[in-house]
């Protein structure tokens, strides 16, 4: 029971993923009205679980090797990096919740002197490389599936359903890379700690995250979706399945990425192919800001706590 | 074998049926002109087949507003729904022309010099012609999108046939026929109005063609 207690930051956590991230793979569709909402919601919560448990304890095993942990530590850190989360979406500012959460976890580690340093490294370079590799799988991705649509001469209602259907596809994909990936920021802090199976801690995880997108991402999933709707069916489609793929290699990896910075880094893979500018430089140093600005601001406050508590 | 279904399928449907009735309102238009050429303007069966012609081109427009309901139901992707309700729009033009014509030989009582009425069915013929090529158009952008631009080409050589016959008619009505002025203003009207229909035809032909470049991707 008394675990349960410190689980329940993390659940927090879980929840606010899904309530913000969820609109990375399914906004599009659904600010379009392509996809009726609840229906995005139903078939995201699916795959965010299945996600989750299916390949979500690799990256359960990255976090919870990245430091030391106690049961309390692991709960400052995990609502830390909520809180973090929270205060940062309030403000406006760019924020990754994979981002905030190894902040946290790190401001503990530096109080403990237990930092493993080559899993932060991996960490480190994993997020720099999820845009870029966001960008180049867009790219190959439009180059590949552009040539074969038009060699099958399709009619604009074959297009057209090909499109809706892709959408939604695409959607769940993102949905299941989403819970792969992401479920590690929710419950990894508690991989070493917790005497249950990774498949149960990540279960437990995406079933956080599905609450989050079944109760509170109606607001979040209109407003990027009406970003990104701007692009053209097919442009969203190739962007949401660039973010999945470059998400779902990270969570075979074992890292949790960002999903808002994969999508961009997908949006901006198009318009280079395209000669079109999608994204702008202000939104690109707000990329480089976040990869900073977040962990150091997460780091912070879980290092005075900490110290504060101990 | 087509690759889909569901509200895009029971739109496209509705396409091909609005297109029967583009058809039909054409085939009917023909035969009440080429009636009224034959000098039988004041005579019932014209009367009647221009109210049948009125009929049949109200029926296209219902069909055409129930397939734009459709279309605001989400039928299809944002943007491909506005390239085929304008489509819809413009394709309606075809029917309405067809009973313009009639309306305007009906309420203004026009009659054709005899020395005009030959070039006047050429001029009825290409236009006439130019409704069926558009179909065969609208009906390859639906199911075969390689042969548009072949329809394109074809459109836009019938268009300038028509435009070609309208000057040289209109000239020798202004230099060659003697009849009153108000007479031959009346006949230059309805000259340009039966040309109209090639010239939309046109129009069509290049939203087709737009719809069609948009579904390469």
């Amino acid at each position: 029971m008394g675990e349960l207690y410190y689980f329940s930051s993390s659940l927090f956590l879980g929840w606010s993923i899904g309530t913000n991230d969820s609109a990375n793979v399914f906004g599009t569709a659904v600010g379009s009205r392509m996809v009726k909402y609840r229906t995005a919601i139903i078939l995201c919560a699916i795959f965010v679980v299945l996600g989750a448990y299916l390949e979500g304890a690799e990256g359960i095993k990255t976090i919870g090797n990245l430091t030391g942990q106690t049961l309390k530590t692991a709960f400052i850190s995990s609502l830390v990096a909520a809180i973090t989360v929270t205060y940062m979406t309030y403000l406006g500012l760019p924020v990754s919740t994979s981002q905030a959460a190894v902040g946290a976890i790190l401001g503990i580690g530096i109080y403990n002197h237990s930092i493993n340093l080559s899993g932060l490294t991996k960490v480190f370079i994993c997020w720099v490389g999820t845009p870029i590799g966001a960008v180049i799988s867009s790219i190959l991705l439009y180059i590949v599936i552009a040539f074969f649509i038009n060699k099958l001469h399709l009619t604009i209602f074959e297009l057209d359903f090909l499109l809706r259907g892709g959408l939604v596809v695409a959607g769940c994909y993102g949905a299941y890379a989403l819970g792969a990936n992401n479920v590690a920021n929710v419950i990894g802090v508690f991989g070493n700690i917790i005497k249950l199976k990774p498949e149960i801690l990540a279960l437990i995880g995406g079933l956080s995250i599905a609450l989050g997108v079944l109760t509170y991402s109606k607001n979040v999933m209109f407003t990027v979706g009406k970003k990104l709707v701007p692009l053209d069916a097919f442009s969203a489609f190739i962007a949401i399945l660039g973010q999945a793929i470059t998400v779902h290699f990270y969570a075979k990896v074992g890292v949790p990425v960002s999903t808002s910075q994969a999508i961009i880094g997908a949006v901006l893979g198009i318009g280079l192919l395209k000669g079109m500018r999608t994204i702008n430089l202000k939104t690109l140093l707000r990329i480089i800001l976040g990869w900073i600005a977040t962990p150091l601001i997460s780091g912070i406050i879980s290092y005075i706590i900490v110290l504060i508590f101990k | 074998m087509k690759l889909f279904f569901g509200k895009g399928k029971k739109v496209e449907e509705k396409i091909y049926e609005y297109l029967d009735y583009v058809i039909q309102t054409k085939d009917l238009f023909y035969k009440v002109i080429m009636h009224y050429l034959e000098g039988k303007l004041k005579d019932n069966f014209f009367e009647e087949s221009v109210y049948s012609v009125h009929f049949k081109e109200s029926k296209a427009d219902d069909l055409r507003r129930e397939i734009e309901c459709e279309l605001y139901g989400k039928a299809l992707l944002p943007e491909f729904r506005e390239d085929v309700l304008n489509l819809l729009e413009v394709l309606d033009k075809l029917p309405n022309r067809c009973e313009s014509v009639l309306f305007m030989i009906s309420l203004e009582g026009i009659e054709v010099p005899n020395e005009m009425k030959e070039e006047f069915k050429s001029l009825i013929k290409v236009n006439v012609r130019s409704i069926v090529q558009t179909v065969d158009l609208v009906k390859a952008l639906l199911s075969n999108p390689e042969n548009v631009q072949k329809y394109v080409l074809i459109i836009d050589k019938t268009e300038s046939e028509s435009d070609k016959i309208e000057r040289k008619m209109i000239s020798e009505l202004f230099k060659k026929i003697h009849i009153e002025k108000a007479d031959k203003i009346l006949l230059k009207d309805l000259i340009l109005e039966i040309g109209s229909i090639s010239d939309f035809a046109e129009k069509i032909s290049d939203n087709v063609n737009m719809i069609n470049i948009k579904t390469r991707v």
